[in-house]
């Protein structure tokens, strides 16, 4: 955990006051400065602020608001989101992923695992901030990354990604031209390994298919290697 | 008898009469005396019972076999099939069994989209504190000795009670579903039940301190009884009652009028509070389980009271109802034969 990290501002979105309270407790004593609301509409507001690193936001909230916040941050906010859902409620989970969540938490959960999923975020969206040198930028052809300013490029045209799919596109464009495994980018993008029948990869791919639109010759950007992942063309 | 019985006897009836037709015409061409028809006229004969039999057959075993898919279907779960169609206006015992089919598969449906449902509800009213409790442990767990972990430990041992006293409801209401098979039928007062259960709701207002009162006229009820169950009477009552109180704002009063239909021979009860009331649209909704209204407010317990209730005065043959007062809150009628 580098220090930039652990000062973090989380911000919690839930329905449920008393788990807000103790999720709000646990995280503060792991020293982030921590804001939280039982109000879908004001969390949509707080996240639009610009004032949090990161929101996160239970999609099950009674009438769907947990879905419409999500809508509703992401019509302008690239702000890293991660999302609360019930355990088999894969439906959720998916429709969240396509309405770009970055990743997601099933609940009840332990404090301890969110505080590393956020973490987990927290350290990619941040990567410009640790010790490390990025290359100012990773060519593929039309498709340009240029990690020390975060964005991408297709073709000169600035693609809107939000921050899971940045780290996705960057791990496929370091090897363009390669296959990449979902493990190592579900390693590289979310910061956690692939778990059993996780289909997050896939929906955030799906989801950056649309945003890259298609490559002169008409194919997708990133091909689908059947039993080996995803590739970047490096055209 | 019956309409398949006539069915049969005109088709055998027919099959008979072709076939003697064809015997009797040759006789009348040939005369009584001639050896021994040739074999077209044998065949003839053959050939219309034959059409006739077959005629029968298929008319019959039409809508067995459609009988047959649907039950299939419905074995492998597809309850959505309907044999109504295929039956066409054919009215006999097969088209009824089609029909009763028809009605079972329907009712079969509702009992099983009412069980996923009740399912659904239930897994996420119990995930709500288990997400508590397992967030109380994790403040235990990371700092075991100060403040926080003491209110984490009564967090625990609340959620636990409550994760309980919502198994015990499940069981109830699915007790209460499948039918009591050997209920204590007794008389009840129900003046006495009105009285008993706002006595406990009155001690647990005062130990709070809240302040709600109770306006309680169940005197023409007096000298009147109602056989059933004493204990799940006082359970509906009780649920209604202590609905009411959580929606009364403080320094509102719950009202209890009880009185005695004697023409429909029945004791009817009133509960009604001075709350929020629920909408218009919800009101036919408020005795299924895990209902919660939307423009109430945030409620404290999960939902299945009021279903409990209905229940229970539906296996005394009673009837509930609610409705929102001119004066604002909630009424609940309750009628039941005495």
């Amino acid at each position: 955990m580098g220090c930039s990290v652990t000062t973090a501002k989380v911000l919690l979105i839930d329905d449920d006051v008393d788990l807000l309270d103790m999720f709000k407790t646990y995280l503060q004593r792991e020293e982030f400065a921590v804001t939280v609301t039982d109000v879908a509409a004001m969390g949509v507001a707080a996240a639009l602020s610009s004032d949090h690193d990161l929101a996160v936001l239970d999609v099950m909230m009674p009438d769907m608001s947990g879905i419409e916040a999500l809508r509703r941050i992401r019509l302008t906010s690239l702000i890293p989101v991660l999302m609360l859902t019930a355990k088999g409620e894969e439906a959720d989970r998916i429709v969240g992923l396509e309405l770009g969540a970055d990743d997601y938490v099933a609940k009840p959960c332990t404090p301890r695992e969110l505080v590393a999923r956020i973490r987990a975020i927290l350290r990619r969206t941040r990567i410009v901030e640790r010790a490390e040198n990025p290359p100012a930028v990773i060519g593929a052809g039309l498709v340009k990354v240029f990690p020390r300013q975060r964005r991408a490029e297709c073709g000169g045209t600035p693609l809107d990604l939000t921050s899971t799919e940045f780290n996705l596109l960057e791990a496929l464009a370091r090897y363009a031209g390669r296959p990449v495994s979902k493990r190592t980018l579900s390693e590289q993008a979310l910061g956690r390994s692939l778990a059993r029948f996780d289909r997050s990869i896939d929906v955030h791919v799906s989801s950056m298919r649309r945003k890259l639109g298609t490559t002169p010759d008409g194919r997708s950007w990133i091909q689908t290697v059947v039993r080996q992942g995803y590739q970047l063309l490096a055209q | 008898m019956s309409r398949l019985f006539w069915k049969f006897l005109f088709f055998f009836m027919l099959a008979q009469l072709a076939s003697t037709t064809c015997a009797m015409s040759f006789w009348l061409r040939h005369g009584v005396h001639a050896p021994r028809p040739p074999g077209q006229v044998m065949l003839g004969g053959v050939l219309a019972s034959l059409t006739v039999a077959a005629l029968l057959a298929w008319y019959v075993s039409k809508p067995i076999r459609a009988l047959r898919r649907a039950l299939k279907a419905a074995a492998q779960g597809d309850l959505d099939v309907r044999i109504g169609d295929n039956v066409g206006r054919r009215r006999d015992e097969l088209a009824d069994l089609g029909r009763d089919f028809d009605i079972t598969a329907a009712r079969l449906k509702l009992l099983m989209d009412g069980q996923r449902r009740l399912l659904h509800h239930v897994s996420h009213e119990l995930r709500s504190p288990l997400a508590r409790l397992q967030a109380a442990v994790g403040l235990i767990r990371q700092h075991p000795n100060d403040v926080e972990a003491d209110a984490a430990i009564d967090r625990v041992e609340r959620e636990s009670i409550r994760m309980d006293k919502l198994i015990d409801e499940l069981l109830t209401l699915s007790r209460l579903e499948a039918g009591i098979p050997n209920r204590e039928e007794e008389g009840v007062n129900v003046a006495e039940l009105v009285s008993e259960v706002v006595a406990d709701a009155t001690f647990e207002l005062s130990a709070r301190s809240a302040l709600v009162g109770f306006d309680v006229r169940v005197d023409s009820l007096l000298a009147i009884k109602v056989v059933g169950d004493a204990e799940l009477l006082h359970r509906a009552l009780d649920n209604v009652v202590r609905n009411s109180v959580r929606y009364t704002p403080s320094g509102g009063r719950v009202h209890i009028r009880g009185e005695y239909d004697a023409l429909r021979r029945e004791v009817r009860l009133m509960i009604a509070d001075e709350g929020p009331g629920v909408r218009a649209a919800d009101l036919a909704f408020i005795f299924e389980p895990f209902f919660r209204g939307e423009a109430a407010q945030r409620p404290l317990g999960h939902g299945l009271g009021l279903a409990i209730t209905h229940r229970v005065i539906h296996s005394h043959g009673g009837r509930i109802s609610a409705s929102n007062r001119t004066s604002g809150g909630l009424a609940v009628e309750i009628c039941l034969p005495a």
